[in-house]
């Protein structure tokens, strides 16, 4: 019914923060991505997503895009302006080849697997960006890429015609992700999240725990995350991972394929929790991902490393 | 329950939905123990949905935010194959009022039913619109009720109703599917306990946040393998959730406290609906056969002023009484656990004014 006051109060807070007229509450950054390009595309039958290989939405959001009519994907190698104008390029021939019911959207991400994408790539790319393009960032972690830069969140959202922007993670909400844009384009999402269920009602109590979020951790928590990710960095390399990225935000990437060789990830993550109580996320030794948050102190970060140094022995001496 | 930008009191009644969560339940909801559902560590939702799945006599559950999720979901987990067909009350809410996403999204051909105004629909139509095979034909794949039934008036369907559509689904080889959002209400009404009631059904999605008071939510029940494919439909919807524990905690709270008091719904219900029909010299009147649970609907005489007029008449003024238009020709109010007896009383007394200006004028 709409006449929830917290949701509303969190909804004008984002828009004003983001720079953009309004703003939607909505239960996940799936659901928020998945919206933007539903009220992009509208009721044309042919509809164009470019973005680039790798982002969160190419990787594992795609289903929820899925309608009727078919969703066209051109996938950039990385988010330049060459590789984001051949991308574009080929979605418009394409596009325009299908007919006259078409509709193209861009789509960038910041922070990208938890590195900063450079602002000004960013107003390159806008630059070069027809007016009948439309230009959504998936900014689950732009607290991230604004805390690290210096560069308000006002800036980012100037230079997109629609963000999403998630409050479940390092601001630490328990739930729910914003969708901001024009004031139309945000009543037509509205209408669109009814499709697949997005109307909650009194969400003015998840809305709450965003607000506070908002208030207690951006931008100095980020920044005290991303400093707790250089330290993990540093316990990770002492104790032999391979570094496979330099720290730009919360996220480290190691290589731990030599010290797990022939291992199986998932039992790797059992053992973790099972024996040194430590929940890691792994699908490859050869990549692994590990975020920082509020709610890891550097001890935990210690006592990570001496568990993956400790398991790595265990194993290496089980095999001899 | 007051209007906190005027002084007005005001009695919502549009619908079950706009109950608040009361101080036990915020209590609840405060204290809650979270984790992270996406990788199913929430204890506070595992805990809802095993307690969920044990009184639903079903082998797993799943916490979703909207009951049009939840029955989407279960939609997409029964209907896998291209082609495939649904069949449906007419007046059910899945068919009016989700937006045609099993059209939409599932890519499912819904057929209806005539709903009957018992909420049910005829056996022998039900058999026959049954799929034979044939190219020209879709597959008929998933049947569905609706208990409590919305449209109907809040009708509360039969057991045996629902065991003779079990049986031609059972001899098709078809599941069925209950839209269950109000449940509960059924359950009070006829005195039966959830697992009976849900006894003949393959799933079913089951609302916390009506009746039962919670702020967001709903739980879909079913078979392992159902649930199962329905996280992953759950997440490309875009319905998981992270710290839901803190929902689940008030659908905890609800379950353990607010399933009995809904026969004082029912009793309110009664009353206005006894009342109307004792004031509304058949110009307005409730059909009190069709009366089971919490949902009144008002038939509105054409003759004499139309449903838009008498909603904004019972807003207006002190207390202002807020229901919904339903029909052509009717009004819905819809008793919950923020109606109390008193707030009752004066919307029975604010309801005689305005049909009594109505057939007086």
């Amino acid at each position: 019914f709409d006449d929830d006051p917290t949701v509303h109060a969190l909804e004008h807070k984002i828009a004003s923060l983001v720079g953009h007229e309004a703003a939607l509450f909505v239960v996940t950054g799936t659901m928020s991505n998945q919206l933007a390009m539903l009220t992009w595309w509208g009721n044309v039958k042919d509809r164009g997503l470019v973005l680039a290989k790798n982002a969160h939405i190419e990787m594992y959001e795609l289903k929820g895009l899925e309608r009727q009519e078919p969703v066209h994907l051109f996938t950039a190698q990385n988010q330049t302006l060459e590789h984001i104008r051949n991308a574009l390029t080929k979605a418009k021939q394409f596009l325009n080849a299908k007919g006259k019911s078409h509709q193209l959207v861009l789509s960038l991400e910041n922070t990208f697997h938890g590195s900063v994408m450079d602002i000004e790539k960013m107003r390159e790319i806008r630059e070069y960006l027809p007016p009948s393009i439309p230009l959504h960032l998936d900014g689950s972690r732009i607290w991230n890429a604004s805390a690290k830069t210096g560069i308000p969140i006002k800036t980012y959202g100037s230079l997109v015609d629609s963000m999403n922007i998630c409050l479940s993670k390092g601001l630490g909400a328990p739930i729910g992700s914003m969708l901001t844009g024009p004031r139309d384009y945000i009543a037509r999402a509205k209408a669109i999240r009814y499709e697949c269920g997005g109307g909650w009602r009194q969400a003015g109590l998840v809305a709450a725990a965003a607000l506070q979020a908002v208030q207690d951790h951006f931008p100095e928590q980020c920044k005290r995350d991303h400093e707790m990710a250089q330290y993990l960095a540093d316990q990770l390399q002492s104790i032999g991972a391979k570094k496979l990225n330099e720290v730009d935000t919360n996220m480290v990437f190691v290589d731990l394929s030599h010290m797990f060789p022939g291992q199986d990830p998932e039992e790797f993550v059992k053992t973790m929790e099972q024996d040194y109580g430590i929940k890691v996320y792994n699908e490859d030794f050869k990549s692994v991902r590990f975020v920082a948050h509020h709610q890891i102190s550097q001890e935990a970060c210690r006592e990570l490393a001496s568990a993956l140094k400790h398991l790595a022995q265990a194993q290496a001496d089980s095999k001899r | 329950m007051n209007d906190s930008s005027s002084n007005i009191k005001v009695i919502d009644v549009r619908s079950d939905t706009v109950t608040k969560p009361t101080p036990g339940m915020r209590q609840a909801i405060a204290t809650a123990e979270v984790g992270d559902d996406v990788f199913r560590d929430d204890p506070t939702v595992l805990h809802l949905e095993e307690k969920m799945a044990r009184m639903a006599g079903k082998e797993a559950a799943l916490f979703v935010p909207s009951g049009t999720m939840g029955n989407l979901i279960c939609v997409m987990a029964h209907c896998s194959r291209r082609g495939a067909e649904l069949l449906l009350g007419d007046m059910s809410h899945i068919h009016l009022y989700e937006q045609g996403g099993c059209a939409q999204i599932a890519g499912v051909h819904p057929r209806s039913l005539k709903n009957l105004p018992d909420g049910t629909f005829d056996l022998q139509e039900l058999e026959d619109k049954i799929r034979g095979d044939d190219p020209h034909l879709p597959v008929t794949s998933l049947v569905a009720i609706e208990n409590s039934h919305n449209k109907c008036g809040g009708k509360s369907v039969s057991t045996e109703w629902i065991r003779q559509v079990k049986q031609i689904c059972s001899k098709y080889g078809l599941p069925l599917h209950c839209d269950g959002a109000r449940i509960f209400n059924s359950c009070v009404a006829e005195g039966i306990d959830l697992k009976t009631m849900l006894k003949d059904v393959d799933s079913a999605s089951i609302c916390l946040s009506k009746g039962l008071g919670c702020p967001i939510g709903s739980v879909i029940v079913g078979g392992k393998e159902l649930i199962r494919a329905a996280i992953r439909h759950r997440k490309a919807l875009g319905g998981g959730m992270r710290q839901s524990g803190l929902l689940a905690a008030a659908g905890l709270y609800a379950l353990e406290n607010n399933i009995e008091r809904l026969n004082q719904d029912h009793a309110n219900a009664k009353l206005l609906a006894e009342a109307i029909n004792k004031h509304g010299q058949d110009r307005f009147a409730v059909d009190m056969k069709s009366l089971d649970t919490n949902i009144v609907l008002m038939w509105v005489d054409p003759k004499l002023t139309n449903p838009p007029e008498v909603i904004k008449r019972l807003d207006e003024g002190e207390p202002s009484v807020k229901c919904v238009q339903f029909s052509p020709v009717q009004v819905r109010f819809t008793f919950h656990l923020m109606i109390t007896r008193e707030d009752t009383d004066q919307m029975i007394n604010k309801v005689y004014q305005v049909i009594s200006g109505f057939i007086n004028s």
